[in-house]
């Protein structure tokens, strides 16, 4: 029997950790995706709520009626939501420029920097000098150890450090909340979209009383 | 194991979609950064011209309210009505199509319900009681009627 690969011990662990590691990762991302599914069809049922009247009531008669007006409600719903995630980015946006105005130091160039910014509350390791594997002679860009820690959590007591640090817990909360109301928003709006065409459908076709 | 697959799939999916996905996200939140900007300064602007605010109720949600308000208490009455012992099925028919003939004939030319061998065997009590619930129903249900009608164009007029 003719060998054209011959793959070593090491080759074949390797290869096999990739492809464990590789399938682990897309099953996560398919499980995060479809929780995030999930939540969408619930806040999308918001819209059942806020239309509920207006279509038993007959004052919503036409598809197009009822996108408009469930647009309006909807806009109307993250405006009342999103003012909580805005007043904390508005906080986290002063915070930056008091620290830019007396530092000197700019958002993007410094914020996540080890020195000047919220970078040295975290691990930082050296993946880019770190050690790769390779697999038949060929190197990989997976690294075959865990690299040097460039910086261990710690704090900096400079003024750009602390306005960062205080900074950041709003940036982040915000963030995500806005994030939230933003999925929130696009489910509503898929879901105005999906009932407008449903609520007003006329259904013969399972009906066996009609002759 | 097909679960799992499905869930393997989707994963690939949304990585080989990632870029279109987070596009229609950054859309979506400087779509929606706008519209708040726009509802904010619509608010303002509401709140010092018209002293209300932008989440107030809208009218269309009143009118329905409304409606509903009194499609409620027509049901009511009539339940009432029917408690009481009265004929109950004929009577929304009769306040719908003969308002103004109570003891005389409907506008189809038939007599009225009220005047059958089986509701005269009732108390001439009962009877002008009746009768008065019977004006009240019909005024309820004329009032309804004109409010489904005037709101049948729907939110035309928000």
């Amino acid at each position: 029997m003719i060998h054209l690969v011959k793959l070593t011990e090491t080759d074949k662990r390797i290869l096999i950790t990739v492809f464990l590691v590789v399938i682990l990762v897309f099953l996560l991302i398919g499980l995060v995706v479809n929780i995030v599914r999930k939540i969408m069809a619930h806040q999308g049922r918001a819209v059942d709520t806020y239309m509920y009247d207006l279509v038993k009531a007959k004052v919503i008669t036409r598809p197009s009626e009822f996108r408009r007006i469930g647009f309006i409600k909807n806009f109307r719903m993250i405006y009342k939501n999103i003012r909580l995630p805005i007043i904390l980015l508005a906080i986290a946006f002063i915070l930056c420029l008091v620290r830019y105005i007396f530092s000197g130091n700019s958002f993007f160039a410094t914020y996540f920097s080890v020195d000047t910014g919220i970078g040295s509350l975290f691990y930082k390791w050296d993946w880019a000098n770190a050690e790769k594997a390779s697999i038949l002679g060929i190197p990989t860009i997976f690294p075959s150890q865990w690299p040097d820690a460039l910086n261990t959590p710690h704090f900096e007591g400079n003024f750009s450090s602390i306005m960062a640090y205080i900074s950041f817990p709003f940036l982040l909360v915000g963030l995500i909340l806005y994030f939230r109301h933003l999925l929130a928003f696009i489910s509503r709006s898929i879901q105005t979209i999906k009932l407008s065409r449903k609520v007003f459908q006329k259904n013969l076709s399972n009906n066996q009383n009609i002759q | 194991m097909i679960q799992i697959l499905k869930t393997f799939g989707l994963g690939l999916l949304c990585t080989i979609l990632s870029p279109l996905i987070l596009l229609v996200l950054i859309l979506y939140f400087i779509y929606t950064l706008i519209g708040i900007i726009v509802m904010f300064f619509i608010s303002v602007y509401r709140y010092f011209a018209k002293g209300g605010s932008v989440l107030d109720e809208l009218e269309i949600d009143k009118k329905a309210k409304q409606i509903l308000q009194a499609q409620e208490e027509y049901n009511q009455k009539v339940r009432e009505s029917m408690l009481n012992g009265t004929n109950p099925f004929s009577a929304p028919q009769a306040n719908a199509y003969a308002p103004n003939t109570f003891n005389s004939q409907n506008s189809f030319g038939a007599q009225n319900s009220y005047n059958t061998p089986q509701t005269n065997q009732i108390s001439n009590q009962n009877n002008s009681e009746y009768s008065e619930n019977q004006h009240q129903n019909f005024d309820q249900s004329s009032s309804n009627e004109n409010f489904i009608d005037n709101n049948s164009n729907g939110g035309d007029n928000l």
